[in-house]
C-alpha cells in the first residue's frame, strides 16, 4: 500500500520514476549507437593501425594531417567506411522510429510500416528496374544510371503509401481498419507481380533480387547516402514531433479528438513521414525487416507505452542494433558479406524472446 | 561416375535413333547458348526447332522460336514443339520439368558444367555424336583446340599469374564477385590468372572494402554491369573501386557475357583476345 | 451558461434521426438523456459534445456556437467518457489519468498538472490503483479511471460566464450494481460541486433516483424535458417506450 504522503508528490515521484526509467533508456541505447558507429568506422576487413585510424579521423576535424596515411586507407576510412555507417546509423533510426509511428498510429502493437505498404511498393518497384531495367525501362533508366534503382524503389514506396491512404479515406477521414485491408491486398498485389518478375529475370538479375530483398548495406558511397540521409532525417525528426497526440490517439480517435487532438492531421503526418523514411531506407539498401516490428517492442518492454520514450527510443535503438548487425555482417565471412536482414533477425530474435519470457513473469500483459 | 553414365545416355540415346531407323533428327531442341552455337558451328543449324532464350548466337538462332529460359523450363514447352531431340546444358532446370521430359521418352543428351576449355571439346564430340555428325564434331573440336593453342601464346605473354577480382555486380547495392564453380572463375583461370575470391562458391556479395582489401591485379566487369553503370569510366571513377590499384592503373577490364562466359566454340578465342588486351595495357603502362 | 441544443436536426439515408432538438442543460444539474434505443439521444450528445455537426440548427456551449470555439478551446472546456475504452496498450493507471492534461501540455506548469492528476484520482478513490496496468483492471474500474482522465482534463476553474462540462455515453453499462450507484451518486456531487453533467442513461431507476432533470427522447424528438421526479411518470415511460401498460418507477 502506497504511503499517503502530500498530495501531489504520490502522482509526482511516480511519473519522475517512470521518467528516469525513460530517460536511461534513451541513455543506454543513444551510447549504443555511438559505439556502433565507432566500431564501423574502426573495424573492418581491411587493416588499419590505431595510429592511422587516429589520424584519418582527427583530420575529418582539422585536427591532424592525414598525409601520412596511405590514400587507400584514407579512401576505405572516409568512402567506404564513413557513408556505411552514417547509412546504418539512419536507416535504423528510420525504421525504428517508423515501426514504433505504425504501432501507434493501428493501436496495435504487432502493426509494422510494412502494413500500409511501404515495402509494397518500393519492392515492386525496385524488382521491376532490376528485372525490366536493362529492355523495357531502359530509356528511363539510362539517364538515372547508379540512381535509377533508388530513386524508382522509392517512389513506388511513396506511390504505394499514398494510393492505399486514398482508398481508405471516407468523408474526408482515414478509416484505419480499411487501410489495414488495403494494405494487405496490396501487398498481395505487388507479391504476385514481383513473383511474375521474377519468373523472367535472368540469373544475374534473380541473384541480384535475392540480395536486395535480404538487405544490405554494402552499396553506401556518399552519392547515394546523402540524399537518402535527408530524407530519412526529415522522417526521423518529424515523427518524434508525433508523440504527445500518439499517446492520445492510443485511446482511441474519438477519444483523442475530444481532446484536442486532430486526428486527421495526425494520421497524415504518420503515414507520409513512415513512407519518406521507410521508403528511402529501403531505397538504398533492400528490404530489411524485423527492425520496425520487434525494436518498439524492444523498447516498449523497458519504458512502457508512452510515445515521448518509445519513439527516440526506437530510433537508438534500431541504429544501434542495424550498426552491430552490420559489423557482423561485414567480418563474419569477410571477404564475403553476409545479408544484413539476416543478421539483424538472428540478433534480435532471441534477445526479443528472453524479454518476452522476463516479462510474462511479471505480469506486463496482465 | 556421372560422365561414364552421360556418355552411355548418348550410346543409348544414338541407339534409339538408329534403331528408329531412318533420318536424322530434325527437330531438335537445344536448350543453352553453347549447345546451340555448338549445332550451328557444326553446320546443322536448320534441324533446329527451338531454342533456349540464352540462345543468341549466331543471328538465326535469335529467329527460332524460344522455350523458355535455360534455369526454368517447362517439360510442356519445350515437349510442345514435338522434339525428336533434346540436347541440354548443364545448366538446365529445374530437375522437375527435366525429370518429367525424361519420362515422355524423348531422347535427351544432357552436357556437363565444367569451365574448362576440355569442356568445350567434349561438349562439341557430345553434341556432333547425337545428331549423326561425329566426323564433323572432330574436326570442329580440332579448330577450337587449334585455336586455344594460339590464344595461349597470348595469355603465355601475361607474366606470372595476376589476382583477378571478377564482379558481376557493383551498382545496386552490395556488390557481388565470382567465386569458384562459376563461368567467370573458369575464365579467369584459362588466361591464367588466380581468383581473389576464389575461397567462395558462387557468385557471393563482396564487400567494397575486402575488394579494395584484396587489392587484385586486374579488375574484370561483366559488360552488362558497365552498361548500366554507365561505362568503365564510371567503374573505374566509383568512389569505392577507384582505391584499388587496378583501377587507378587503368587495369579494369569488360567481358561479353555471352561470347566468353557461355563456354562455347567462340570461348578460347575470346580469352585469348582478353589475355591480348591485358598485356597490351599491362605493356603501355610499363611504357609509360 | 449551459449546453444547448438549437434545432438540431440530423439526417441519416433519408431519415431524421434527430429532429429539429432543442434543449438546454444547465450547470450544477445532472442531466439524463432518455429513451428506447435508436431514439436519437446518443446522436443527440455527440451534437453537443461536437463530435457530430449537426446537418441543421446547431450546439452551443456556454453561449457559443460549437463550430466557433476552436477545438483545442472546446477541450480544456468539457470531456467526453465514451462507452467503451479502446485502450490496448498497457499504461499504468496514474499514465492514463495523465492523459487527460493532453489539451494543457505547453500552458500550466508541470506541478500544477500533478496537483490536478491527483485530485482526479482522489475523486474517483483511485489512490490504490495508481500503479496498476490499465488492462488489468476490472470494467467499473476502468470506467473510474476514463472519468478520472475526463476530470482531470476540464478541472481547472474555468473563467466566468463558462462552466465545466462532463458528458457521458451510458456511463453505468457492464457495471456491476454496486458501481452502478456508486458512480451514479458520483456523478451527483459533482453536479452539486458546479459541473454541468449530461449523460446517456438507460436505466430508469437510477435516473429517477440520482439525476437533476431528464430529456426523453422518442423517435428523434424531445418529447418531454423537466425534473426527473416529474418528467418520469408511469404514462410518460409508456409513451416513450412504447409499453403496453403504464409503468411506475418505486
Amino acid at each position: 500500500m502506497p504511503v499517503e504522503t502530500a498530495e501531489g508528490s504520490e502522482a509526482n515521484s511516480l511519473s519522475v520514476a517512470r521518467e528516469k526509467t525513460g530517460i536511461a533508456v534513451l541513455v543506454a541505447s543513444g551510447g549504443l549507437a555511438i559505439l556502433g558507429m565507432i566500431f564501423a568506422v574502426t573495424m573492418g576487413p581491411l587493416n588499419i593501425s590505431s595510429g592511422d585510424m587516429f589520424t584519418v579521423l582527427l583530420s575529418q576535424v582539422g585536427l591532424a594531417n592525414a598525409d601520412s596515411v596511405s590514400t587507400v586507407k584514407t579512401g576505405v576510412i572516409e568512402n567506404i567506411r564513413m557513408p556505411r555507417a552514417v547509412l546504418g546509423f539512419l536507416v535504423g533510426a528510420a525504421l525504428g522510429s517508423a515501426g514504433a509511428a505504425m504501432q501507434g498510429f493501428f493501436r496495435n502493437p504487432l502493426a509494422d510500416p510494412g502494413l500500409i505498404g511501404v515495402s509494397t511498393g518500393g519492392a515492386l518497384a525496385a524488382v521491376a528496374v532490376i528485372v525490366l531495367g536493362g529492355s523495357l525501362l531502359a530509356p528511363v533508366l539510362e539517364p538515372l544510371g547508379a540512381f535509377a534503382l533508388p530513386l524508382i524503389a522509392f517512389l513506388g514506396s511513396l506511390g504505394a503509401v499514398a494510393l492505399i491512404y486514398q482508398v481508405s479515406l471516407i468523408e474526408g477521414r482515414v478509416i484505419v481498419a480499411t487501410m489495414l485491408l488495403a494494405g494487405v491486398a496490396a501487398n498481395a498485389l505487388a507479391f504476385s507481380g514481383i513473383g511474375y518478375l521474377t519468373f523472367l529475370a535472368d540469373d544475374t538479375q534473380l541473384r541480384d533480387l535475392t540480395f536486395w530483398t535480404l538487405g544490405s548495406l554494402g552499396g553506401a558511397i556518399w552519392d547515394r547516402v546523402l540524399p537518402a540521409a535527408l530524407l530519412m532525417g526529415i522522417s526521423i525528426i518529424g515523427l518524434m514531433t508525433l508523440a504527445r497526440p500518439m499517446n492520445c490517439l492510443l485511446l482511441g480517435e474519438a477519444d483523442a479528438s475530444t481532446r484536442g487532438v486532430n486526428v486527421e492531421a495526425v494520421k497524415r503526418r504518420a503515414a507520409f513521414l513512415t513512407a519518406l523514411g521507410v521508403g528511402a531506407a529501403t531505397a538504398v539498401c533492400g528490404v530489411v525487416g524485423f527492425i520496425g516490428l520487434v525494436v518498439p517492442h524492444l523498447v516498449r518492454l523497458m519504458t512502457g507505452p508512452d510515445h515521448r520514450y518509445v519513439l527516440p527510443g526506437s530510433a537508438l535503438l534500431g541504429a544501434a542494433l542495424i550498426l552491430f548487425s552490420d559489423l557482423v555482417a561485414r567480418l563474419a565471412v569477410a571477404p564475403a558479406e553476409l545479408p544484413l536482414g539476416v543478421v539483424t533477425a538472428a540478433i534480435g530474435a532471441p534477445f526479443f524472446f528472453w524479454l518476452l519470457i522476463k516479462d510474462k513473469r511479471q505480469g506486463m500483459y496482465g | 561416375m556421372k560422365t561414364v553414365l552421360m556418355r552411355l545416355s548418348t550410346l543409348v540415346a544414338t541407339c534409339l535413333f538408329l534403331s528408329f531407323g531412318a533420318s536424322a533428327q530434325d527437330r531438335i531442341v537445344s536448350v543453352g547458348g553453347d549447345v546451340t552455337e555448338i549445332i550451328y558451328a557444326l553446320g546443322e543449324g536448320d534441324r533446329i526447332a527451338a531454342t533456349d532464350s540464352t540462345s543468341v548466337y549466331p543471328l538465326k538462332a535469335l529467329a527460332t522460336p524460344k522455350v523458355g529460359y535455360v534455369r526454368n523450363l517447362s517439360a510442356e514447352g519445350v515437349l510442345s514443339v514435338e522434339p525428336d531431340l533434346i540436347l541440354i546444358s548443364g545448366a538446365a532446370g529445374p530437375a522437375d520439368a527435366l525429370d518429367q521430359i525424361r519420362a515422355t521418352g524423348v531422347p535427351m543428351v544432357e552436357m556437363e558444367t565444367e569451365y574448362t576449355v576440355d569442356a568445350i571439346l567434349e561438349k562439341t564430340q557430345r553434341v556432333a555424336d547425337a545428331i549423326g555428325v561425329a566426323e564433323k564434331g572432330a574436326a570442329l573440336a580440332a579448330t577450337i583446340e587449334a585455336e586455344w593453342t594460339e590464344a595461349q601464346q597470348a595469355i603465355d605473354t601475361l607474366d606470372g599469374e595476376p589476382s583477378v577480382l571478377f564482379f558481376s555486380t557493383v551498382a545496386d547495392g552490395s556488390p557481388t564477385a565470382a567465386g569458384k564453380d562459376t563461368a567467370a572463375h573458369g575464365v579467369i583461370e584459362m588466361i591464367g590468372g588466380n581468383n581473389a575470391f576464389g575461397e567462395r562458391t558462387g557468385y557471393k556479395p563482396i564487400s567494397f572494402e575486402s575488394a579494395v582489401a584484396a587489392d587484385p591485379d586486374i579488375i574484370l566487369v561483366m559488360n552488362f554491369v558497365v552498361a548500366r553503370m554507365g561505362g568503365i569510366e564510371e567503374v573505374i571513377s566509383h568512389p569505392a573501386i577507384s582505391l584499388t590499384s587496378a583501377a587507378q592503373n587503368d587495369r579494369v577490364f569488360m567481358v561479353d557475357a555471352v561470347t566468353v562466359m557461355q563456354f562455347s566454340p567462340r570461348t578460347p578465342k575470346a580469352a585469348g583476345r582478353l589475355a591480348a588486351e591485358i598485356k597490351a595495357r599491362l605493356d603501355s603502362a610499363d611504357a609509360s | 451558461m449551459s449546453a444547448e441544443l438549437d434545432q438540431a436536426h440530423v439526417v441519416r439515408s433519408g431519415r431524421a434521426i434527430l429532429n429539429q432538438a432543442s434543449g438546454q442543460c444547465l450547470p450544477g444539474k445532472f442531466t439524463a438523456l432518455c429513451g428506447p434505443n435508436g431514439a436519437g439521444k446518443t446522436t443527440a450528445l455527440r451534437v453537443m459534445t461536437g463530435s457530430l455537426i449537426a446537418d441543421q440548427g446547431r450546439a452551443l456551449l456556454d453561449g457559443t456556437d460549437l463550430q466557433k470555439i476552436k477545438r483545442l478551446d472546446l477541450a480544456r472546456r468539457r470531456a467526453v467518457v465514451s462507452q467503451a475504452s479502446a485502450l490496448s496498450f498497457p499504461f499504468r493507471v496514474h499514465e492514463v489519468v495523465t492523459m487527460g492534461r493532453a489539451p494543457h501540455f505547453g500552458t500550466p506548469s508541470q506541478q500544477r498538472d500533478d496537483q490536478i492528476i491527483s485530485d482526479a484520482i482522489d475523486a474517483m478513490q483511485l489512490r490504490p490503483f495508481i500503479e496498476r496496468n490499465y488492462l488489468t483492471l476490472s470494467g467499473g474500474e476502468k470506467k473510474r479511471v476514463d472519468i478520472a482522465r475526463s476530470l482531470a482534463q476540464v478541472w481547472d476553474a474555468p473563467p466566468s460566464g463558462q462552466s465545466r462540462w462532463l458528458f457521458l455515453d451510458e456511463p453505468t453499462s457492464a457495471l456491476d450494481l454496486k458501481y452502478q450507484i456508486e458512480l451514479m451518486k458520483r456523478l451527483a456531487n459533482l453536479a452539486r460541486s458546479g459541473w454541468g453533467i449530461v449523460a446517456v442513461l438507460h436505466d430508469l431507476h437510477l435516473v429517477h433516483e440520482y439525476a437533476d432533470d431528464v430529456w426523453l427522447f422518442k423517435e428523434g424528438e424531445i418529447i418531454e424535458k423537466g425534473r426527473a421526479r416529474e418528467v418520469l411518470t408511469a404514462t410518460s415511460i409508456q409513451e416513450t417506450y412504447g409499453l403496453d401498460a403504464p409503468y411506475t418507477l418505486a
